[in-house]
């Protein structure tokens, strides 16, 4: 293999592809990126068995052919040459390439292309197009609400539900739901539904957001693999969760379905929560908020045995009967910080039931929170 | 010493008070008996002497005031006793024997001699009854004090002799009684000579724990804890085991009344009730209690053999004892890694059996150091984490040196002390669920839900019937600021049913069920603001050095014992 490419174009690559590689105690082999070299193209490939990402760069290919290199080594040196032309070569007969930029020489020892796994081949049944934007702000307004005990590993994502010209993240830990759901004109036909890992969120949203803007994205489903093929050449795929995702949304109301609705300013509310939260603590760790709705004020309470007591109360429009309901403090608040823009409707129907949290123009994104058992 | 007092019968009335019943059940008891005698006469030095387990021969030699060779005669009747004058001096019994029974009683099956001398007077007397054949005191010279020789017990009473065990059987039972006086007394010297051969000596330099290394050994006496100073006063006192010396069996419980070892089940039930959460259930802590209680807050008088006795202050005792078995328990130090050669430390207090091994650093006699911030309740306030070796323990910096920290363990220990604090306290928050979890139950679990639906309520769980096989979980309890999963419900109902004891216990045994179900398993990555956490939630908590099993959740290791390491010494 023989390839000459600009530093700045292969740097960008191996950042791309650089966050699929797998961290310190796995297979050596998955710690090194697959370059892959043909036709004026230079395929840069990382996998940590999980998740897979593909960038392909512009390259005079001299001699085509293949070589896995230390990810985190190749990706130092070329972050470190400060541009122009990178020559990267390597015998047929040697697992080793060596690295030349002007005077720079680096004879880098790598593995044999062979041992690298195949990446999982996008020939799903489902296909269709989503824009990017759109598809990574459904996906961070959601993720935060997803499951991360180990034990329930079925929500332990974002639930994906496309089709009909919609597509709508659903992520739930049990205790609150998060929901985003947006008009996808690409996303016709039949509705399917996927749930993609927590942890390859983060890593999806990275990459979508570096590498396709606001331009569509191609999406194929197949069994066990969601694949993203974008815009600039990157690819990413990761494998799906296990199991029947719960319908957890049968369970809760419908928007017209509760009893109590109060408009009031989104950013005064999480003010006053997270202000009284500071001194809300019960045993066990719990950090309750006791709401009190009542025709033109909402007001928060918290208390702890040990520290004190804290009183909060903004204005509110609320109509249906007044309320009294306790509320964990971090689920309000988390909740809060994806909801906008500025007023929200909070909807209730008694203090055991769900509640649920969106904004008066947004309706893009809605939350539902659980409250806490009612104490004496 | 004590006042010399003359020997008289005892009133009919009063006769008739006292609780009949055969004293003497065997050699042991004889012993016991001879014994407190001689502690009733003031004696400062008892030697015991058994031949073939007390069957052929058993003496006993004091060194007490003696006997008045007019009361010879007298004190080999029955009911004649120089302790009680009349009724109103029953319930103010200060003395060990009192029914006047016990001489009497001896010499009716076996042949005994009596030989004592009284220190005012020169000569002293000797006497000797065989069965109820009684011999006139004869003058006899001697050192001051008495020797009561018992030989060949039973012999008249074949029955009873048949039902007695092995000399070796009938030696330890001796060997037992000793003990438990020697405990009773630390003042007091005693010797045992079985066979021939000295088994028990005690120095009587009036300190208990030298005298518990006299009777058993030191390095178990070396790891008994006072019980804690604030709960110890003249009327109680005492050593408890740590929990490594836990027992399956209470046969290391000792409770010494006056002196006198007595049974008294509500105490063992409180040592057992102040171990919890430190010793897994059914292990039985190591005891010794000394309670000095005025003779007229307490009958004795319940039992022929007085073992058994009734507090007035039974209340005030128990608490007093739960607490200091609880403050003895939590001022243990944090467990030393024990460096091969790195014994006989600077810091052991102990002085009387040097060279022991510690594995446990106990509470200290007055030396100072840092050794309020090792107690077990306290170390990990002061505990710095520097991060997580073998993905299994969690290395800290603390006072004088690294610290361990087993994370598994000590997740356990935080686990079970909120899931118990959920259990304990009613109301507790719990969190609802966006949709019921439905938990199939069999049979058997089902009818265990019906059976402790209250106590799962009480945990913070809202469970309702759902179909024949299943329950619907509305409600979780939240267990360190986290709602618990609803399967947690179903490895409760299990160990519910794996315990099926009483109420109260179980619930504690659930607690701990639920501990290790949310533990953080060992082998598990944590990342650095992990640690921290777990660091800071430990020291909050009210035992935090000690597993729910009694394991240690941390160790240390001193500088002193670094340098060894290193030959730096």
């Amino acid at each position: 293999m023989k390839v000459i490419t600009d530093q700045s174009q292969l740097h960008a690559g191996l950042q791309m592809a650089y966050r699929a590689i797998a961290g310190g105690t796995a297979h050596p082999i998955l710690t090194g990126v697959l370059l892959t070299a043909q036709e004026g193209i230079l395929h840069i490939s990382a996998t940590d068995l999980e998740k897979s990402i593909e960038a392909v760069i512009p390259a005079a290919v001299e001699m085509p052919g293949s070589l896995v290199l230390p990810g985190r080594e190749l990706n130092e040196i070329v972050g470190r040459i400060p541009g122009g032309d990178i020559e990267i070569s390597a015998p047929e007969d040697r697992h080793q390439a060596v690295i030349t930029w002007r005077a720079s020489e680096f004879v880098l020892n790598g593995y044999p292309p062979d041992q690298f796994p195949a990446l999982p081949l996008a020939d799903g049944s489902g296909a269709f197009s989503v824009s990017a934007g759109d598809l990574v702000r459904a996906l961070s307004k959601t993720v935060f609400a997803s499951s991360t005990d180990d034990s329930m590993p079925v929500i332990s994502g974002v639930r994906l539900r496309v089709g009909d010209g919609r597509i709508q993240a659903t992520a739930t830990d049990g205790y609150r739901i998060a929901v985003s759901e947006m008009e996808a004109p690409g996303a016709g036909g039949q509705v399917m539904e996927v749930a993609i890992p927590r942890k390859s969120v983060a890593d999806l949203v990275r990459v979508l957001s570096s590498a396709a803007g606001e331009e569509d994205a191609s999406v194929v489903l197949s069994e066990n693999h969601i694949f993203f093929d974008l815009p600039s050449g990157v690819k990413f795929s990761t494998v799906l969760l296990e199991g029947q995702y719960p319908d957890v949304l049968s369970m809760v109301p419908a928007p017209g379905d509760y009893r109590t609705r109060a408009h009031f300013d989104r950013a005064e509310f999480a003010g006053a929560c997270s202000r009284t939260a500071l001194l809300a603590e019960d045993h066990r760790g719990a950090r309750p908020l006791r709401l009190h709705l009542k025709e033109d004020r909402l007001i928060i309470r918290a208390s702890s045995a040990e520290l004190g007591e804290a009183y909060d109360e903004i204005e509110a429009r609320v109509d249906g009967p007044t309320l009294d309901i306790l509320f964990q403090a971090k689920y309000l608040i988390e909740g809060l910080r994806n909801i906008g823009p500025e007023r929200l409707i909070f909807s209730l129907d008694d203090d055991e039931g769900a509640a649920r949290m969106q904004g008066e123009d947004d309706s893009e994104f809605y939350y539902v929170v659980l409250p806490m058992k009612p104490r004496e | 010493m004590t006042q010399q007092r003359r020997i008289r019968v005892l009133p009919r009335t009063l006769v008739n008070r006292i609780a009949a019943g055969e004293i003497v059940e065997r050699p042991a008891s004889v012993v016991k008996e001879l014994v407190e005698n001689a502690l009733d006469a003031g004696a400062r030095r008892i030697r015991v002497k058994i031949e073939g387990g007390g069957l052929q021969k058993i003496s006993v030699v004091d060194d007490g005031s003696g006997i008045d060779p007019r009361d010879m005669l007298l004190a080999v009747q029955s009911h004649a006793t120089s302790k009680l004058e009349g009724e109103d001096d029953l319930w103010a019994i200060p003395t060990f024997g009192f029914r006047g029974e016990a001489l009497a009683s001896i010499a009716s099956v076996s042949r005994l001699e009596i030989r004592s001398r009284t220190a005012d007077a020169m000569e002293g007397a000797r006497l000797v009854a065989e069965g109820d054949v009684l011999e006139g005191a004869t003058p006899w010279t001697g050192p001051q004090g008495t020797t009561v020789e018992v030989s060949d017990l039973f012999f008249n009473t074949p029955v009873r002799l048949r039902n007695i065990g092995s000399p070796g059987t009938e030696a330890t039972h001796v060997a037992t009684r000793v003990r438990e006086l020697a405990l009773g007394n630390p003042a007091v010297s005693f010797r045992l000579i079985s066979g021939g051969k000295e088994s028990i000596f005690s120095s009587g330099s009036g300190d208990l724990a030298q005298a518990v290394a006299e009777v058993f050994d030191a390095e178990f006496a070396g790891k008994l804890l006072p019980l804690y100073p604030g709960e110890t006063n003249a009327i109680m006192s005492g050593l408890v085991g740590p929990p490594d010396l836990s027992r399956a069996r209470r046969d290391r419980q000792f409770f010494l009344l006056n002196g006198r070892a007595i049974t008294h089940p509500a105490f063992s039930a409180v040592l057992d009730r102040a171990y919890e959460g430190f010793a897994p259930t059914g292990r039985h802590p190591v005891a010794i209690v000394i309670l000095n209680v005025r003779p007229d807050r307490v009958d004795v008088n319940v039992h022929p053999t007085k073992r058994r006795v009734r507090f007035h202050d039974e209340r005030e005792l128990t608490g007093r004892l739960y607490r200091g078995v609880q403050g003895a328990l939590l001022s243990m130090k944090v467990s030393r890694w024990d460096i091969p050669g790195g014994q006989g430390r600077e810091d052991d207090a102990r002085e009387f059996h040097p060279g022991a091994v510690l594995a446990e650093e106990q509470v200290a006699y007055g030396f100072a150091r840092d050794d309020e911030k090792i107690r077990v309740d306290r170390v990990f306030e002061n505990l710095e984490p520097l991060g997580q070796v073998l993905n299994t323990f969690i290395v800290a910096r603390g006072p004088g040196g690294l610290y361990l920290v087993d994370q598994h363990a000590a997740c356990e220990r935080l686990y079970y002390d909120v899931a118990l604090e959920a259990s304990e306290r009613p109301d507790p928050p719990a969190q609802r669920l966006a949709a019921p979890a439905i938990v199939e139950l069999d049979g058997r679990t089902m009818e265990l839900w019906r059976l402790w639906g209250d106590v799962i309520s009480e945990m913070g769980f809202e469970v309702e019937p759902f179909g024949p096989g299943a329950v619907a979980v509305r409600s979780v309890p939240i267990l360190a600021g986290e709602p618990a999963p609803a399967g947690l419900l179903l490895e409760i109902l299990e160990r519910l049913g794996e315990g099926a004891s009483s109420t109260p216990s179980s619930t504690r045994a659930a607690a701990a069920l639920a501990a290790c179900r949310a533990s953080v398993k060992a082998g598990e990555a944590l990342g650095p603001a992990e640690i921290r956490g777990l660091i800071a939630r430990m020291a909050a908590l009210r035992a935090p050095g000690v597993c729910p099993h009694g394991r240690p959740t941390v160790i240390r290791i001193d500088r002193t014992d670094i340098d060894r390491l290193f030959r730096r010494a």
